[in-house]
């Protein structure tokens, strides 16, 4: 025992070790001082433990342990522009298209109405899962208006029984759908959440919700 | 064989180096396979996965980790081996178990179709895995061929042996 450790301190006082350890640390010292004066900067002003999250078509706050993505495509058949926030009690996707955009979808899928497109949300959700489990049910719940984003929106709430996550296992799912137009443009925001963990998944959705502020929305002049 | 100053390495050296630089690829792709899982574990446990939001910075920050925790402990292994088996010309010869680490990561990387190319990819896939199994790899072999203190010492004293 004491011949390892001799030799452990003679080896440790190598100074080629030395220098393999203290890069090793120092690089994870300065990678999480990185991390660190992300969360520092990125920090809500108006809500505690909640961070920032500022484009040029965006801003929007959500908590510390979600994470935000956007994507924005433009082709052919118009102006695409998606926000992701997703965390341990839901998912929250929010989708703004442009007038092209919007007359493409609708005629695409032959929808005349946002209640319509609504269902056919809500039936291609669930068919995407029935193909994965047969076994799956989905109930419609709550049918109505609300207003987000300074606009008047419908909603639909469904629930559905039996939804497969990558390991296989089953879940209750709860999922609502909102959609409005403005001017043409169609905006729809998705929020999903296991049954069990709705309530606190709603509550965080809906300061999530009450806190975008969709600029290039509100700018008329711009495509989103 | 001399070229620009250096000595090129002989076969067997060689042979040494390439080894190396497989043990180098092997632990690289072992740790990195565990390391990316832990990282988001940890992020998880400490309630900040919200900072992957911003990405250039979480790559960059992630790929510090990274450097200490996989590229510079694949290339001190691959070091390790090769400055057992080599004790000369290691500034040359010490090269290669890095480069051909990294080499190999590159391709299975561009077979599985993670190769980012803007600046920060680069800097993530590329800048830092180099560095990292390069400076990785020649203090490995420099730490098995540096002098103990006790052999310091040996070094230092002078024999004497007087005839009888």
């Amino acid at each position: 025992m004491s011949f390892i450790l001799n030799y452990l301190r003679r080896v440790l006082r190598r100074p080629p070790v030395i220098a393999f350890i203290a890069l090793a640390l120092g690089s994870c010292l300065v990678g999480y001082t990185i991390l660190y004066l992300e969360l520092a900067q990125h920090q809500s002003s108006s809500r505690v433990g909640y961070l920032q999250f500022e484009t040029d078509n965006i801003k929007v706050e959500f908590p510390k342990s979600w994470f935000a993505y956007e994507v924005k495509n433009e082709n052919a058949s118009g102006v695409f522009y998606r926000v992701g926030v997703i965390g341990p009690t839901g998912e929250a996707y929010l989708a703004v298209q442009d007038e092209k955009a919007t007359d493409f979808i609708m005629n695409r899928f032959n929808l005349t109405s946002i209640t319509s497109l609504i269902v056919y949300m809500v039936n291609d959700t669930f068919t995407a899962i029935l193909s994965k489990n047969p076994q799956a049910t989905l109930d419609f719940g709550e049918n109505s208006t609300m207003s987000v984003l300074s606009l008047d929106a419908q909603y639909s709430k469904v629930s559905i029984r039996g939804v497969p996550d990558s390991k296989g296992a089953l879940h209750n799912v709860t999922y609502m759908v909102i959609a409005g137009l403005k001017q043409g443009r169609l905006v729809y925001v998705l929020f999903l959440s296991e049954e069990d963990k709705w309530d606190e998944g709603y509550q965080t959705f809906v300061i999530i919700l009450s806190s975008i502020d969709l600029r290039r929305w509100n700018d008329e002049t711009s495509g989103v | 064989m001399r070229l620009l100053g250096f000595n090129l390495p002989e076969k067997s050296v060689l042979i040494h180096a390439v080894i190396g630089g497989v043990i180098c690829f092997i632990v690289v792709f072992l740790i990195s396979s565990m390391a990316s899982p832990i990282l988001l574990q940890i992020l998880v446990f400490l309630g900040i996965t919200g900072v992957m939001t911003y990405q250039d910075q979480f790559l960059l920050a992630a790929g510090l980790i990274l450097f200490g925790t996989v590229y510079l402990v694949g290339g001190f292994c691959g070091g390790l081996y090769t400055g057992y088996q080599v004790q000369e010309n290691l500034k040359v010869t010490l090269i290669i178990p890095g480069l051909i680490g990294f080499i190999i990561y590159i391709v299975i990387t561009y077979f599985f179709g993670q190769i980012d190319l803007s600046i920060i990819g680069m800097i993530y896939g590329f800048f830092l895995p180099l560095l990292g199994n390069l400076v990785g790899a020649y203090l490995g072999g420099y730490a098995m061929n540096w002098p103990s203190e006790e052999e310091k010492e040996e070094a230092g004293k002078l024999t004497l042996e007087l005839p009888k």
